[in-house]
């Protein structure tokens, strides 16, 4: 006994030290990634809501309904049922929806070590798609988040089950069902999951360069089994959901498959306005650089970018390093490259360039930045492969690293411009209630924004356009107004998301002015369309200067005359002491 | 007593009775809720915060809401005659509790001097009907106005540089002497410089002048109207198809405004005589002083057609700045020299807002129903121009009207 005990000591503690040292060189990526994580989506938690989370917070969990007029029905529950959370429960939000960012970017690492045997290229690409900031509203804007994170995971794991399907000895019936039913899952959470569809044939492509065993009828049988089977599910979806859905036609437009009209929109819906938030353009300069400085400008940030580069040192010297060898590696590699820029393209343009009014919006990026990870793994694969050191494994891991650092301070940026939206949303909000209580607020009331001033971060303009407020679209305003004004039926009319605000009264003629009436692309409930309203029933605001002012009358410019249209019922506000601008100096052309 | 007086004198009484018991009943909700110790916070002498506290009286636990009124001083119904009406806070309290509550002085929707009075409802917890509960009024009238809204900070933003080119051709068979270019440049509101390009638009050396002069914007004999005239200068023997630049540096600061420079350049037509040829001028629009400029066109005090008296103020407001503004516009009708005549003032006008567009002018009106007494009277206007949630006094103008 004594011997043991005097042995023990002396060789416990370098015991202990070398696992502590094992341990970092196992797991320093997994740290670094906990830690960037954290600070990446936590230290900025508090960001309130933003535009259709009023909806969605509001809205009641109601798939049957989903079922008879939305689409979406995986979407919309995973949505609701997240948005439950706020306002309260943000901070379990923020973890939640940081947990799926982690999942999401842990199956595409996971993937691509199971396709190519990289595990530099997983980690690399893992922790890079921790970040997206191309794709950031799809983690950070709650509704979307709510709905693109899931969708990721569903996506992530088709593939995954789609590439076992392939791999599969014996009868693979089981996987090729969980991936017909995975890409109609993805399909109904967000549509462009389906453009997974695309990239099938190559995962099929790089299955049969990586595992010569599996028989190439086997595996082109159970390729076509999924690209089928799914295509039919995908058709029987779009047929009982999409056609005849007034919301989704009102929202995308019908189905247009005229060629010129698709690479037009691709065009100008995608290429131009991707690339317009690039690095590549000033415009996308000036925002990144803004958001930097933004970010910067929290102190807390500079010690965070301390933490992350510690634990980025430990992480690449703890790296261990393994070759890639093989001929079949390299070309698994630059098929996998090539996969990552199908899936890029065909997630970034599927299948809402068919539609008639196509859209992008920055979380509709989160799925291709999958791609172009994929991508961009290949490419390590391929580098690692050829160059066969630890040096270049470490350089690389601490490129990626220097990246993500950088990715983390900028998705800060965005997270500080989603909290001063939502602070200017509230203040811009109170001030109307103040003005405008409850009693006050008719049910025949129409209420209209005008020119509202946005600036929710004066000290960086660049910025205040990546966020709509409040009172910019319809819907949104028109929840957060339920909340406080508590109509069971909506008598309130709003302008449509138009530019700050302002409302559009183009469809305003002479004889309906001479009736006391104005024409306004505005909405009763959730669709728009045009109201014609008498100006008795108006109350006008517009928020400048961080005051709410009552507006006393509209100039309109008809044929070169201006003409004062009075708006009665802005003299309840003036009786109650709010401010009250005269005549707003902002006229609109009416034909 | 006839049948027909009896019952007459019945259904008074019963009317009567029926009064008292709804007077009876509403008085049991007036006894839920008792205001009383307001108290005013005013570190400047215009109201910061008031606060009120409230007592259940009641035996049960009560649900209400307080708020406060402010309505011009002596007002009897001040809910009639409010000029401001505060957010309402709801109150939730148990029997015989008492509570604080505390209301910030209003926004920037009215200045001058108000009584202030609290109201407190009951609100029935089923059918969410509301009672009169009780109102409590302050002492005192209370000054309102936002907080450093009477510094006057004039906006002076003027930096404009005005460059006119003209080109060298004649624009009169005679001339001799062509100004080609004019850039004259103001720096905070003043001349810094004005600079003419001579041309010698003939085949031999001219003799000649350059002045310029300040005039009326709409004047149409300028050089009848001349409010300053720059120190000429001489233009000596400028050589055929020569063109000479001449320099005014500065000039004295005029009355902040509107005004036509008019610039002009004259051959000597005989130098023995120093008989001149006819001038060649070129005017532009500039303007001295501040950028946000405000005057008092009219006020009078009118009789409408009812024979009641009302007072009749209209005002110009001028931005002279690069941006549109938002200016807040009242006026104060107060006894001569009064130093915070807002506050002393017989009566105070309603705050107007309007947007000036960069470089434009917006008339403003008041009408109000107002019986002057008699005597001299100041009519104060102030501009103010909101700026970030806040006022800032920009301009003032006074007049004076004798009732």
């Amino acid at each position: 006994m004594s011997q043991q005990t005097s042995v023990y000591p002396s060789t416990s503690v370098p015991a202990a030290r070398s696992n502590v040292i094992d341990g970092l060189r196992r797991y320093g990526w997994l740290i670094f990634a906990v830690v960037a994580l954290m600070i990446g989506y936590l230290i900025v938690w508090q960001r309130g809501m933003y535009y259709d989370d009023y909806w969605y917070r509001i809205g009641p969990i109601d798939p049957l309904s989903q079922i008879r007029t939305g689409a979406r029905l995986l979407g919309s529950l995973s949505g609701t049922i997240l948005l439950k959370l706020m306002p309260d429960n943000e901070l379990l939000l923020r973890v939640i929806l940081a947990a799926l960012v982690a999942v999401n970017a842990a199956l595409l690492g996971w993937l691509i070590e199971r396709l190519i045997g990289s595990r530099l290229a997983a980690v690399s690409v893992g922790l890079l798609y921790l970040f997206p900031v191309y794709g950031s509203e799809a983690a950070l804007f709650s509704t979307a988040a709510a709905q693109y994170l899931p969708m990721g995971i569903s996506a992530l794991l088709t593939t995954h089950a789609i590439v076992t399907a392939f791999r599969y000895q014996g009868r693979a019936w089981l996987w090729l069902t969980l991936s017909v039913i995975g890409l109609a899952a993805t399909f109904n959470f967000v549509e462009q999951g389906a453009a997974l569809v695309f990239v099938i044939p190559f995962l099929a492509l790089i299955t049969a360069v990586q595992h010569p065993e599996i028989p190439r009828r086997t595996l082109i049988l159970r390729m076509m089994v999924i690209i089928f089977a799914s295509g039919i599910a995908l058709a029987g979806f779009y047929v009982v959901f999409y056609t005849n859905n007034e919301g989704v036609t009102m929202m995308r437009g019908s189905i247009d498959l005229d060629l010129a009209a698709i690479l037009q929109r691709a065009d100008q819906a995608y290429f131009q306005v991707f690339l317009y938030f690039s690095f590549l353009t000033s415009s996308g300069q000036n925002i990144f650089q803004s958001l930097i400085a933004f970010s910067l400008a929290l102190p807390l940030v500079y010690g965070a970018v301390i933490v992350l580069l510690v634990s980025a040192g430990f992480m690449v010297i703890g790296w261990t390093h393994r070759s890639l060898t093989g001929d079949r590696t390299r070309v698994a590699a630059g098929l996998m490259a090539l996969t990552g820029l199908i899936w890029f393209w065909a997630t970034l343009l599927f299948p809402s360039v068919l539609a008639e009014s196509a859209a992008l919006s920055w979380r509709l990026a989160y799925l291709p930045t999958a791609g172009l990870l994929l991508m961009l793994a290949g490419l390590i694969a391929l580098i690692q492969s050829v160059f066969r050191y630890q040096w270049i494994d470490r350089l690389i891991l601490t490129i990626t690293s220097m990246i993500v650092i950088v990715l983390i301070v900028t998705m800060i940026g965005l997270e500080r411009v989603y909290q001063a939206r939502n602070a200017l949303d509230n203040r811009q909000f109170e001030t109307l209630v103040d003005a405008v209580p409850p009693a006050l607020m008719r049910n025949d009331a129409a209420l209209v924004p005008l020119t509202i001033d946005e600036s929710m971060v004066p000290d960086y303009p660049v910025l205040n356009d990546l966020r709509v407020g409040l009172f910019d679209t319809t819907v949104t305003a028109i929840n957060k107004l339920r909340e406080t004004y508590g109509w069971q039926e909506w008598g309130v009319i709003l302008a449509y998301g138009t530019p700050q605000g302002a409302a559009q009264f183009g469809c305003t003629t002479r004889e309906l002015i001479a009736n006391g009436q104005v024409c306004m692309i505005g909405m009763t409930d959730t669709s728009p369309e045009q109201v014609v309203v008498d100006t008795e029933r108006i109350i006008a605001f517009t928020y400048r200067e961080s005051i709410l002012f009552g507006v006393a009358s509209l100039v309109f410019i008809i044929d070169d005359a201006r003409v004062v249209i009075s708006l009665p019922r802005v003299e309840t506000l003036r009786a109650r002491g709010v401010p009250v601008l005269e005549q707003l100096e902002w006229s609109i052309p009416v034909p | 007593m006839s049948i027909t007086r009896k019952l007459i004198i019945l259904i008074i009484t019963c009317g009567l009775c029926g009064a008292m018991l709804a007077y009876a009943q509403d008085d049991s909700a007036a006894q839920v809720f008792e205001l009383t110790d307001i108290s005013v916070i005013a570190p400047t002498g215009a109201l910061e915060r008031a606060s009120i506290e409230v007592t259940n009286r009641s035996t049960t636990r009560a649900n209400g809401v307080i708020w406060y009124y402010l309505a011009p001083v002596g007002s009897t119904e001040p809910w009639l005659a409010a000029r401001y009406t505060s957010t309402e806070q709801s109150i939730e309290l148990g029997a015989g509790e008492t509570t604080t509550l505390t209301f910030d002085a209003p926004g920037l929707g009215l200045i001058g001097t108000y009584d202030l009075s609290f109201w407190a409802h009951y609100v029935d917890p089923v059918t969410g009907a509301r009672n009169h509960s009780d109102g409590q009024g302050y002492a005192m009238p209370i000054v309102i106005e936002p907080p450093g809204a009477f510094v006057l900070t004039p906006l002076r933003d003027i930096d404009t540089d005005h460059a006119i080119t003209r080109g060298d051709a004649r624009t009169f068979e005679s001339q001799r002497l062509k100004m080609t270019d004019v850039h004259i440049m103001q720096i905070e509101g003043r001349i810094a410089s004005v600079q003419v390009d001579v041309l010698n638009v003939t085949d031999m050396p001219v003799d000649g002048f350059v002045w310029y002069i300040l005039a009326p914007p709409d004047s149409e004999q300028p050089w009848t109207q001349i409010q300053y005239i720059a120190p000429e200068q001489r233009i000596v023997q400028l050589a055929p198809n020569e063109r000479t630049t001449y320099t005014f540096i500065g000039g004295d600061m005029m009355p902040a405004g509107r005004y036509a420079l008019w610039v002009y350049t004259s051959a000597i037509l005989d130098a023995a005589t120093g008989e001149r040829g006819e001038g060649d001028g070129v005017a532009e629009t500039i303007v001295f002083g501040q950028a946000l400029q405000t005057a008092i066109t009219a006020a009078e005090v009118v009789t409408n057609d009812d024979g009641t008296a009302a007072m009749r103020v209209r005002a110009r407001v001028d931005n002279f700045s690069g941006d549109s503004l938002i200016v807040g516009m009242f006026y104060t009708i107060a006894p001569p020299n009064m130093p915070s005549p807002w506050r002393s003032a017989v009566f105070n006008a309603p705050i107007r807002y309007v947007q000036v567009g960069a470089g434009e002018s917006v008339d403003v009106a008041w009408d109000d129903a107002l019986d002057l007494p008699a005597g001299t009277h100041a009519v104060t206007l102030w501009m103010f121009q909101v700026d970030d949630g806040a006022l800032i006094l920009r301009d003032r103008a006074e007049t004076m009207i004798t009732r």
